[in-house]
């Protein structure tokens, strides 16, 4: 016993994962034949870090997040919280890992029949804290999450966001270590995820606790992720820093996701249609550059023109990510000696039309044979394709 | 006009007097039976909640696919209280003669009742408790699972806690049926309005008490009902 808190204790101190989970599969056995939710899931959350897990629904990510405090137990792999495997935990034991974990979910899951201080103070009370304890924290925490003028209350007088609120101080009185998400804001309205976010985020960095969150909206995942994890048909096909990923994104599943958000679908038809003159290139911008005029410095310096065929800016975490679609024209070694230029400021450049060709590059993802297509999605995807893009912007 | 006064006061007058007369042949008989009536729907309750919580409680634990589902301890349960329930209160009441007569030390009067209600009330209060529990959103189980709160504390204190409107609604109609079913007691002796109006009403042809024992039940029964109402919308906050 001594030991192993000193193994965990060693492992704190020197940012051992929180979770590690080593090939992780999970098959649900149905009426219809078995189902596969998970293929060989391997994966470390970090401590201290904002992990985002996305996928469509059906992408295994919602059972993945219930691995994590065994909610579902996995078939076969093996999931370790803080170096202590769960499989081999009895149920005291589990209940008591339990207890540094805090977990909220899409539905709130809130007692209907108790007010907002009993909703906190009820799971506290049977965690055995003492009762100033109970009333310190359950005040605190309502103040945390910005409910103390609702304290009497019932969830059926509040709204969505209100309600989820209560869930994450319900979560987070007992103090946990980690914090899971589970498409925690997926029945909120826009206003209320982002406020619901921003909670999550101050969360994250005043009580230094580490979140997991499952998501299939990758507006989530760029407002407050450190990492993000993209699950497609129970398979983990992408993990890396938020921003490697959205400006390269080497999975189709990813690529999909990011379709809504980055232009990367407009297709060649489509640029043809707009009678582009010269070579189209996609350039992005991640950091500090985003917000330097460098393009307009390279066409000044080089005297060549640059066309803007579509273009996106969205804020990330902690950084600004730029994307543009564009047309040079000039003279060959004018044009090159402005990429050279454009490189060396820190912009990636790409001739257009090469996404989603290199794929396996990256090293800490465990990619297996892609994954095929639901006949469903492939549809969508060539119908999302085939759609010129509106926000394209001519300058 | 005063002739008519007169004979209204006259009527009046008349209806008090006859009241009167009634109450003093009959009122001590109601009043005796109103409170056996209360004492038996009463005691039989508390003993049948004191057995169907846990019942209730042990079938929807162990239902297949829940936190301990168990198929023999549920099937096993299920059967037991079919096999109860399909008994008509009549049947259960001579069918227990033995075993009333063990436990009670006595198989007539208010005591000897006691005990085929409870048989009679507790395998549906059972029922009624596992179809209120079955309601309570399970997401809100696994919340609590999921903070790392033990399996006991989940049933007394998420629940059925969470239950409380539908459990309230589910004893009230529980109360009902044992009101009705106490009327069946008078066959052995065990008194109680139903009692009141079969011996007096029925076999001695006295009307009036039958109609006032009638009218005293349909007031207790609505009276029950609206309390239920009234407590089960007071603790739901939906």
């Amino acid at each position: 016993m001594v030991n192993s808190e000193l193994v965990n204790k060693i492992e704190q101190e020197s940012g051992e994962p929180v979770f590690a989970l080593h090939n992780v599969s999970k098959v649900f056995e149905g009426k219809h034949g078995n189902v596969a939710a998970l293929k060989d899931v391997s994966l470390n959350v970090r401590r201290g870090e904002v992990l985002g897990i996305i996928g469509q629904s059906g992408a295994g990510k919602s059972t993945l997040i219930r691995c994590l405090n065994y909610l579902e137990r996995p078939t076969s792999g093996s999931i370790e919280f803080e170096g202590r495997t769960l499989e081999s935990l009895d149920k005291a034991a589990l209940q008591a890992l339990r207890r540094r974990m805090g977990m909220i979910f899409q539905g709130f899951n809130l007692l209907k029949t108790a007010t907002v201080y009993e909703n906190v103070a009820v799971p506290l009370k049977l965690l055995g804290f003492s009762k100033d304890e109970i009333h310190l924290r359950t005040l605190r925490y309502l103040g945390v999450v910005g409910l103390s003028d609702k304290l009497g209350a019932y969830p059926s007088q509040l709204s969505g966001g209100q309600q989820q609120r209560v869930a994450i101080a319900r979560a987070i009185a007992h103090g946990p270590e980690v914090l899971l998400c589970d498409e925690a804001t997926s029945a909120l309205d826009p206003e209320n995820t982002e406020a619901i976010l921003r909670l999550l985020s101050s969360i994250n960095a005043e009580f230094g606790i580490t979140v997991v969150l499952v998501t299939h909206e990758m507006r989530v995942v760029q407002a407050i992720c450190d990492r993000v994890a993209v699950l497609n048909l129970g398979e983990l096909v992408e993990m890396g820093n938020v921003s490697e990923v959205y400006m390269d994104p080497h999975h189709e599943a990813t690529q999909r996701l990011l379709s809504g958000i980055l232009p990367r679908e407009m297709t060649a038809s489509a640029v043809a249609h707009l009678g582009v003159q010269g070579s189209v290139y996609s350039l992005i911008f991640a950091g500090e550059v985003a917000g330097r005029p460098v393009l307009a410095e390279a066409v000044r310096k080089f005297g060549i023109s640059a066309n803007i065929l579509a273009a996106n800016i969205i804020e990330l975490k902690k950084e600004p990510f730029g994307f543009l679609v564009v047309a040079f024209s000039g003279k060959d070694e004018e044009v090159r000696a402005a990429h050279a230029y454009l490189r060396r400021a820190g912009v990636r450049i790409r001739p257009w039309g090469d996404q989603g060709q290199q794929t396996n590059q990256r090293q800490h993802t465990n990619q297996g044979p892609q994954a095929k297509l639901e006949p469903q999605a492939e549809q969508a995807e060539q119908a999302e394709q085939a759609r010129p893009r509106g926000g394209a912007e001519h300058v | 006009m005063s002739n008519i006064i007169v004979s209204i006061t006259s009527g009046v007058s008349n209806f008090g007097s006859a009241l009167g007369a009634f109450w003093s042949d009959w009122g001590g008989f109601i009043l005796q039976a109103t409170g056996e009536t209360f004492v038996m729907v009463g005691v039989s309750l508390i003993f049948a909640i004191i057995l169907a919580v846990p019942l209730g409680a042990l079938l929807v634990v162990t239902r297949p696919g829940r936190s301990h589902g168990n198929k023999v301890v549920y099937g096993a349960l299920n059967v037991l209280i079919n096999m109860v329930r399909s008994l008509p209160f009549i049947i259960l009441l001579f069918f227990l003669l033995p075993v009333t007569k063990a436990i009670s030390g006595t198989t007539i009067g208010v005591r000897g009742v006691i005990v085929p209600l409870v048989a009679y009330a507790a395998p549906y209060i059972a029922r009624l408790i596992e179809s209120s529990l079955l309601e309570v959103d399970q997401g809100v189980l696994e919340a609590y699972e999921a903070m790392g709160i033990k399996g006991r504390d989940l049933v007394f204190h998420v629940l059925m806690r969470e239950a409380r409107p539908s459990l309230v609604r589910s004893l009230t109609i529980a109360t009902i049926s044992l009101i009705g079913a106490t009327a069946s007691a008078g066959l052995v002796g065990g008194g109680g309005l139903g009692d009141l109006a079969y011996r007096f009403g029925f076999v001695r042809y006295e009307n009036s008490v039958m109609y006032v024992t009638v009218l005293l039940l349909i007031v207790l029964v609505q009276v029950v009902q609206s309390l239920g109402d009234l407590v089960a919308r007071g603790i739901s906050k939906e």
